[in-house]
């Protein structure tokens, strides 16, 4: 594969996980957005998730000074500051709001100096609806989950401590493989949950 | 929230948070997803280098365009000259001159561009050129 010879801390950008890591996650951002809805969109305003991706690629490479190596990855970064930042801000624009009135208040446009993970959080608490009876859900959710032990610790831990990736793994000894595939089972889990509640219709 | 619900919309905010950091945590979960979600990862990796390399020649060529603009007045002015001079030339085909000066032009399209392109192009290539004789001269 021809080099594209883009250098970040004196080492070659990977461009080809980077695609596939941004895509991934501009994917999930903007289904989670529609998540309790009949059907799950993958593109805002017209525009896919790759138009996101690539979006969030230029704006960095024309503003390369922007990113702070001792903040965290390269990766964490495009993901977390810019591709969230871009789609959050399609997501609560006038026509896409819905039920708040305090949608787009809590995020900074700027490079706030906490934790790229850290500010996924508020982006995707606005996307829910107040109107939704979320605690039978997630009781539901709980119930469901109790045969399974590895996606009951995620839950437990993830969705009641907000937990993250790299701790649950270290304070349950678990594998990030054993994580990665007991959240899938969990995602399934909630689907169905979803689906029994009506509150969807389609997977994600 | 009542006073006896246990849960909220923010326990399933952590749980949607996680759940994008592990599926795009590494190019194979990214590429387990991906496909699961009927997309086809060698595609979107093939498209999006292209993308980039475009995107880099564009930026590339914005870099010197405004460079030229802030540059010296004698080579800017050398850089106008030559390109009037070219452009005016009776007979002048651009097709040619590329062939000529054996230039590589990634990712465009020699039909579809306009007079303003090819002056744009011109005074890029020019100014390069004059630019890197002058460096050579100075070392």
């Amino acid at each position: 594969m021809e080099s594209l010879q883009i250098y970040i801390d004196n080492q070659e950008v990977n461009w080809s996980g980077v695609m596939l890591e941004l895509t991934a996650f501009a994917n999930g951002l903007i289904k989670a957005k529609s998540w309790f809805r009949k059907k799950s969109d993958s593109f805002l305003q017209g525009k896919t998730c790759s138009d996101y991706v690539m979006e969030a690629i230029t704006w960095h490479l024309e503003n390369p000074e922007k990113y702070d190596p001792s903040r965290g990855t390269f990766i964490k970064y495009l993901k977390y500051n810019i591709l969230r930042r871009m789609i959050h801000n399609d997501a609560t624009s006038k026509e896409n709001r819905k039920t708040r009135d305090v949608f787009g208040e809590k995020i900074k446009d700027g490079n706030d100096p906490s934790d790229h993970y850290d500010s996924i959080l508020p982006s995707i608490e606005e996307y829910f609806e107040d109107n939704i009876d979320y605690d039978t859900i997630m009781k539901a959710v709980e119930k469901k989950c109790e045969n399974d032990d590895i996606a009951y610790k995620i839950f437990y831990e993830v969705c009641l401590c907000g937990g993250k990736r790299r701790e649950v793994c270290r304070e349950q000894k678990m594998a990030e493989k054993e994580y990665d595939n007991g959240i899938r089972r969990l995602n399934t889990i909630l689907e169905e949950i979803a689906i029994q509640f009506q509150l969807k219709t389609q997977s994600l | 929230m009542s006073m006896n619900s246990k849960y909220s919309s923010k326990n399933l905010s952590n749980f949607f948070s996680a759940y994008l950091e592990s599926i795009s945590s590494d190019k194979d979960s990214a590429r387990e997803y991906l496909t699961a979600q009927g997309l086809n990862p060698d595609d979107i990796v093939k498209e999006g280098l292209k993308r980039i390399k475009k995107l880099q020649l564009q930026l590339k060529a914005k870099h010197t365009q405004s460079e030229f603009e802030e540059g010296t007045d004698l080579i800017k002015q050398k850089v106008r000259e030559q390109v009037k001079l070219l452009t005016e030339k009776i007979g002048f085909s651009f097709a040619q001159f590329i062939k000529q000066e054996q230039i590589a032009l990634h990712h465009r399209n020699l039909e579809t561009l306009t007079d303003a392109d090819i002056k744009d192009f011109l005074e890029e290539y020019f100014y390069l050129k004059f630019k890197s004789e002058q460096n050579r001269g100075n070392s």
